[in-house]
């Protein structure tokens, strides 16, 4: 997979869709309720984690691709 | 004349007197009638000599046609003859005709033609000059191929009427046409403004096809591919092609075929070329949104508001007062210039092509990577050609072209050297008749199959008279080929070394200049160098030698230059052979007459260039910090690092170096390159001990905490940002302070002003940020510096919505059983309430700050905020709203950056409504938001959230048993997955194709699609996929097997469920798919009577499901109807905590759902009723099923009666109950049981519980 995703937890709400969507890339985050974290994106296609970005409806979920049209925004550690 | 009217295919030549309309002012009536008179019987003369049908005279001029092309030109060559023999006699009554043809498909009517290309040879004769005959492409290829006529290609010309530009030929009809040009207006350059230095280095004009060239040789594979990608983009996609090779390799042959390719096809074609001397902010964008073509297009498509507000933005005229970061002011530009691409396009498809992109800026390549990205179906064909050996691997046009083709959005195609049997064929069309095998063999070798190079050789053994006719075949003369050069290189030299040595000067100080010129330019150049006054035209006339040997080709009216080097190795060569430092001369010439000219500021970057090229540093950093300054004003990034870059490597003083390393800082920062500017501030700060500055100290080390927390270093953030602030405390420097806290809050947010809505508590110090933002907001009050007060306030504001959740999270660490308390609403809790309490009045103060100071972005996010001030536990209490609000907020925010996602993003709002909706039972909110998610998208032509949408919409129907609308809505979403690819698609439409057939009673069909997901699925190599659909096939086959009584599925269904378990053990995550299986095999366990087991499977279905619904209810009906089934008669005290808690689950949906109509579908559905009875929630879904439709007409008041009736209550009681006299209620219950046909309460009774209204 070329994208990096990441959960920007300043954003979250913990709706849950990104769970919904895709229970093996994100979780609830461990320590914290309501908020989601990455698991393994690397269980699913890419295709799958773009649906969960686009069901979060605080757009909290960044997929960033080496890329990608904005590549400012790529930042490896921040994932 | 002949008799004979043609039809069908027909030249047709206009002609016209030139300056007949002011004939008879100037000459008077009856010289004028004199004249016209004269002209018509010359003219009638020639039509009866060469064949002409006069069609129509107008008393100045005449339609002729004729039935063939070569008698028409023959006409047209004999009119002007006879007419130059005519003013040769008679010098008082000149008179000069214009003659125009075009050849094409007539028509005929009353006595005269029509058609297109009438009116086309019409406008042709309207554009040439007294004395003049212009052609058209068509009419010069059907003069045959024996060159009897002399044409001379003019250019491309828009003709009135005509959407794409047509080429026009000059037919050379003089004797001595071919040295000394007649004034024709085509080859008039417009004049140059007297004013100002035109030296155009801040701007490039687009480029044309070359004239005269030959048929294609060869390249069958890569012309397919150009006309297959053509036609897709008719289809309605933005398609890519990447035309790769080497010098000379025949890229800008393929361009050209590819600019004819997509005129024929009706494209809007533009071709703008990079150039390697040439550069600037957004260069390569630029040039294309100066050109004419797009000026034309946008004629047409009526898209100037868009296309002015991208050259607005581009140019840097843009209006920045929104408060935007640069990096998203940079994403801005993009947008703005995208959406005025695409709505230039929306006329009709659009081809661009960029030659040379590896001269190409990397800001217009990024602009033109977004482009290709956001513009999926937008039918736009974009083709570069790139020479990949000129620049590094790594070099972005490289980038560009290797990413797009790994994103299958670009199709590369490589050129190659030539196979001898091409250059055979190649070598027959340039010298004119079959080449011996020998001959090619040679010239192949010579030009290493390079096409370029092979035509170079061929031409000049030519010239040398290496190669002759023997025997109807070329053969080279073997004797002489050791005279003939080595190298291409050598053998261009000697071709230059052929021209008059004042035309070979020019020529290379021309070189100098770039790749295309101007006449003027050059001219005034040399005059400054050499100390004489620039002699005006007979420069032309200097450079005409090296344009007949088609060293240089002219360029055509209307064109910002005059000349270009028709191959870059041309220009090369003379560059290479030019002294120093009279290339120095050059440079400084165009840096002094650049510096006195008015707008010196578009020409920075060629100011700088020239500068650092004239050897004169002074000048060159001064310009190159201008240019920098200036490309960041741009929005050009990529630029400004150039710039700055090519300077620094001269740059000794430290002021200077300080100078540049903090607009490559603004640079990087925009390009969010972190590791750089890391590197570049530590040198920053080395120079700022040299040079004792404590401002420049302070400065490098604010910068240096802001690139390490982007880049993620919180830790060195904070480290450096607290260093800051200590520095900051001994300057006694409010303002130096206020910036050293808002930087330190920051680092210790982990987050950039504004970006933080709910910071989490667990990962960020909120109480060492709050004291920073705090000292900021005194400072800030302090300096009156009002936007950051206002931006510290908001920061604080957020913290107290991160100190809100603290609290709740230690609430719920003590007293776990706070989650599961539906009555419990911890925001009413006293400190929670007190930290949201203050975090609003926080956030509304900063609202306030930043409306009176109109900072847009700041005020939509400062919004956002107060939208979170609030938010805890939301999932619990099913606050879609409150997530509609926040959503619909952050569409504001976006669509400040991006004009183009302004639709998107409501689309996408919708549908992540709709995810949520489905997920946590509000069945009214999924399908509602769902089909108007669908509708946006689809609207939006987002095919992709098309699909996304209308399956979701098909599974909430599915959920409802609604087999019928849910066909009809995954209809649309296979409608919209044709146009989109991907294995997800493909796999998704199975799977709901799978569980539709399951709600429509067919198990086959249900077992035959999932199967053929999991193929896919299996294919692809996704076990969360796989193990998703193993789930699903057990879930869905137990349920059949179970009412079919069928043991061979119940028995597959049971291997599925274990290869799903085993699956879901080997993959991350609390799987819904798990609890799935294990539902699954109780019902398997049940069904064969081991009801222990099937309640053992039961309660591990559950465990599992508590986990998955984690803090958050996610209602999965199906697994809990397996669930009930297994623990129907069980008397575990878990099983009564299952039933109770699943009522009230119910009971969350039946209140949570506002739709009448919807709740009671929902509730009726099978699967629901018969959960609702399994955990006793009987009355519940009388409730709810029974405030929509009901059976036999009955209304809810009827109802409501009928089910006081069913709880055995007798008239009297109902009476007392209700506050009614006896008799009213009587009445209504003989209405009741009019309705359903019955005369007595236990008949009703009986008819109301099997309806399920009791």
């Amino acid at each position: 997979v070329t994208v990096r995703v990441r959960v920007d937890r300043h954003r979250c709400i913990g709706a849950g869709n990104c769970i919904f969507v895709a229970p093996t890339a994100f979780h609830w985050r461990q320590g914290e309720f309501l908020k989601a974290e990455l698991l393994d994106p690397e269980t699913v296609e890419e295709d799958v984690l773009r649906e969960a970005a686009a069901a979060c409806p605080t757009q909290a979920i960044v997929i960033e691709a080496a890329d990608d049209p904005a590549p400012w925004a790529a930042d490896p550690r921040r994932a | 004349m002949t008799d004979e009217f043609p039809v069908g295919t027909v030249t047709v030549l206009f002609t016209d007197v030139e300056g007949s309309t002011d004939l008879r002012t100037r000459e008077g009536d009856d010289v004028a009638q004199e004249i016209l008179r004269t002209h018509e019987r010359l003219l009638r003369e020639q039509l009866e000599k060469h064949g002409g049908r006069e069609i129509v005279f107008l008393g100045d001029g005449f339609m002729v046609a004729f039935s063939s092309a070569r008698k028409a030109i023959n006409c047209a060559i004999g009119i002007q003859r006879c007419f130059d023999e005519h003013n040769r006699q008679n010098p008082n009554r000149r008179i000069r005709v214009r003659t125009g043809l075009n050849t094409g498909e007539v028509l005929q009517e009353s006595g005269t033609l029509y058609g297109a290309a009438v009116n086309a040879a019409a406008r042709i004769a309207a554009k040439a000059n007294g004395g003049q005959i212009l052609v058209s492409q068509i009419v010069k290829e059907l003069s045959g191929a024996v060159p009897d006529f002399t044409f001379v290609n003019r250019g491309l010309f828009s003709l009135k009427g005509f959407a794409t530009r047509w080429r026009l030929h000059e037919v050379m009809w003089k004797e001595d046409s071919e040295r000394s040009f007649p004034e024709a207006r085509t080859s008039q350059k417009p004049s140059v403004p007297a004013t100002g230095v035109t030296l155009s280095h801040a701007q490039l004009e687009e480029t044309y096809p070359r004239p005269d060239l030959g048929p294609v040789v060869g390249r069958e594979a890569e012309r397919a591919a150009i006309e297959q990608e053509l036609d897709a983009v008719l289809a309605g996609s933005l398609r890519v092609v990447s035309v790769e090779g080497e010098a000379g390799i025949g890229k800008t042959r393929l361009i050209e075929e590819a600019v004819e390719a997509a005129a024929r096809r009706g494209f809007g074609v533009v071709m703008v070329g990079a150039d390697e001397e040439l550069r600037g902010p957004f260069f390569l964008l630029r040039t294309l949104f100066a050109s004419t073509s797009m000026e034309a297009l946008s004629d047409e498509a009526m898209a100037h508001e868009a296309l002015d507000q991208a050259r607005d933005i581009l140019w840097g005229r843009g209006d920045r007062s929104e408060g935007l970061s640069p990096a998203e002011q940079m994403l801005h530009v993009y947008d703005v210039a995208t959406v005025a691409i695409r709505s230039v396009a929306e006329g009709r498809p659009l081809a661009v092509l960029f030659d040379d992109v590896q001269w190409a800026d990397d800001d217009s390549l990024k602009l033109i990577r977004y482009l290709v990205r956001t513009s999926a179906f937008s039918p736009i064909f974009l083709m570069t050609a790139l020479r990949p050996e000129s620049v590094p691997a790594t070099n972005a046009a490289t980038t560009l072209a290797v990413d797009l083709e790994r994103m299958h959005l670009a199709r590369r195609l490589p050129l190659e050297r030539f196979t001898r049997m091409e250059t055979a064929q190649l070598l027959g069309h340039i010298l004119g008749g079959p080449v011996s095998t020998d001959c090619a063999a040679t010239l192949h070798s010579r030009g290493e199959g390079v096409p370029f190079f092979i035509v170079e050789f061929a031409q000049s053994f030519q010239q040398a008279g290496l190669i002759q006719l023997v025997d109807g075949t070329l053969q080279i003369s073997m004797a002489t080929r050791s005279t003939v050069p080595p190298s291409v290189q050598i053998l261009i030299e000697r071709r230059l070394a052929q021209l008059p040595p004042g035309t070979r000067a020019a020529l290379a100080d021309a070189a100098v200049l770039g790749r295309r010129f101007r006449a003027t330019d050059l001219d005034k150049v040399r005059a400054r160098i050499d100390n004489s006054s620039p002699t005006g035209d007979p420069l032309s006339l200097l450079l005409a030698p090296a344009a007949s040997s088609s060293l240089l080709s002219e360029l055509p009216e209307g064109a910002t230059y005059d000349f270009s080097f028709t191959h870059d190795e041309i220009r090369a060569a003379l560059v290479a052979g030019q002294s120093r430092q009279r290339r120095r001369d050059i440079h400084a010439a165009i840096v002094d007459m650049l510096s006195s000219d008015t707008d010196a500021r578009a020409a920075l970057p060629a100011l700088a260039y020239h500068a650092l090229k004239a050897g004169d540093h002074v000048r060159g950093i001064r310009y190159s910090i201008e240019a920098a300054r200036a490309a960041l004003e741009a929005h050009a990034p990529e630029e400004a690092v150039r710039v700055v870059d090519a300077a620094r490597a001269i740059a000794s003083l430290p002021q200077e170096r300080a100078q540049l390393l903090l607009l490559r800082d603004d640079a990087l920062a925009a390009l969010g390159r972190g590791d750089e500017r890391l590197a570049g501030l530590a040198e920053m700060d080395a120079l700022a001990s040299a040079l004792g500055d404590p401002g420049v100290a302070l400065e490098a080390r604010l910068r240096r905490a802001s690139a390490a927390r982007l880049t993620g270093d919180h830790e060195e953030a904070t480290e450096v940002a607290r260093r800051a602030r200590r520095a900051a405390e001994k300057t006694h420097d409010r303002e130096a302070e206020l910036r050293a806290c808002m930087e330190l809050g920051q680092a210790l947010l982990r987050t950039s002003l504004g970006e933080s809505f709910m910071p989490p508590p667990t990962e960020v110090n909120l109480e060492e940020a709050a004291e920073a933002f705090e000292q900021a907001a005194g400072f800030a009050h302090e300096v009156g510096d009002e936007w950051s007060l206002a931006a510290a306030r908001r920061e604080l504001g957020i913290i107290e919505n991160g100190r809100a959740r603290r609290r709740f999270l230690s609430l719920v660490e003590q007293f776990p059983e706070l989650l599961d308390d539906p009555s419990a609403d911890p925001r009413e809790e006293p400190v929670i309430k007190e930290h949201f309490d203050r975090a609003r009045r926080l956030i509304s103060e900063a609202i306030e700050g930043f409306e009176a100071l109109g900072d847009r972005r700041a005020l939509m996010s400062s919004l956002i905020a107060l939208a979170y001030a609030n938010i805890i536990e939301d999932t619990q209490h099913g606050h879609a709203g409150r997530i509609e609000q926040i959503r619909r907020l952050r569409r504001g925010l976006r669509r400040l950056t991006s004009e183009s996602e302004r639709a998107e993003s409501e689309a996408h709002m919708l549908y992540s409504i709709h995810v949520y909706a489905r997920a946590h039972g509000h069945p009214d909110l999924a399908l509602h938001r769902g089909a108007e998610a669908y509708e946006a998208a689809r609207l939006l032509g987002d095919r992709w959230l098309e699909f996304l949408a209308a399956g979701g919409v098909a599974l909430t129907h599915i959920s409802m048993a609604e087999v019928r609308d849910a066909e009809a809505w995954l209809d649309r979403a296979s409608a919209a997955v044709l146009a989109t690819t991907g294995p997800l698609p493909a796999r998704q439409i199975e799977i709901w194709r799978g569980l539709l057939r399951s709600a429509a009673g067919d198990a086959q069909g249900m077992s035959d699609q999932l199967q053929r997901a999991l193929a896919v699925a299996t294919d692809r190599g996704s076990p969360a996929a796989r193990c998703e659909i193993l789930a699903l096939l057990a879930i869905e086959s137990v349920r059949h097997a179970a009412a079919n009584e069928d043991d061979e599925l119940l028995a597959a269904a049971q291997g599925w469920a274990d290869d799903a378990l085993r699956l879901a053990k080997a993959l991350p995550g609390d799987l819904p798919w798990e609890a799935q299986a294990h539902a699954a095999l109780g019902q398997i366990a049940l069904a064969r009577g081991q009801n222990q087991d099937a309640e053992r499977a039961a309660f591990l279905a559950l465990s599992t499901l508590e986990r998955t619904r984690h803090f958050y209810k996610l209602l999965l009906p199906d697994i809990l109807l397996l669930v009930a089934r297994a623990l129907a008669y069980s008397d575990d005290p878990k099983a009564h905590g299952f039933r109770a808690e699943t009522c009230r689950d119910l009971q969350v949906v039946a209140q949570g759902t506002r739709d009448d109509d919807v709740r009671a579908r929902w509730f009726r559905a099978p699967a629901q009723r018969e959960l609702a009875e399994l955990v006793g929630a009987n009355d519940l879904i009388v409730q709810a099923a029974g405030r929509a439709e009901l059976p036999w007409g009955l209304t809810e008041r009827e109802a409501e009666v009928l089910r006081e009736v069913t709880s055995g209550k007798t008239n009297r009681e109902m009476a007392a109950d209700s506050g009614v006299p006896e008799e009213h209620v009587t009445r209504r219950l003989d209405e009741v049981f009019a309705k359903l046909g019955v005369s007595t309460p236990a008949e009703a009774t009986a008819l109301a519980l099997r309806e399920g209204i009791a």
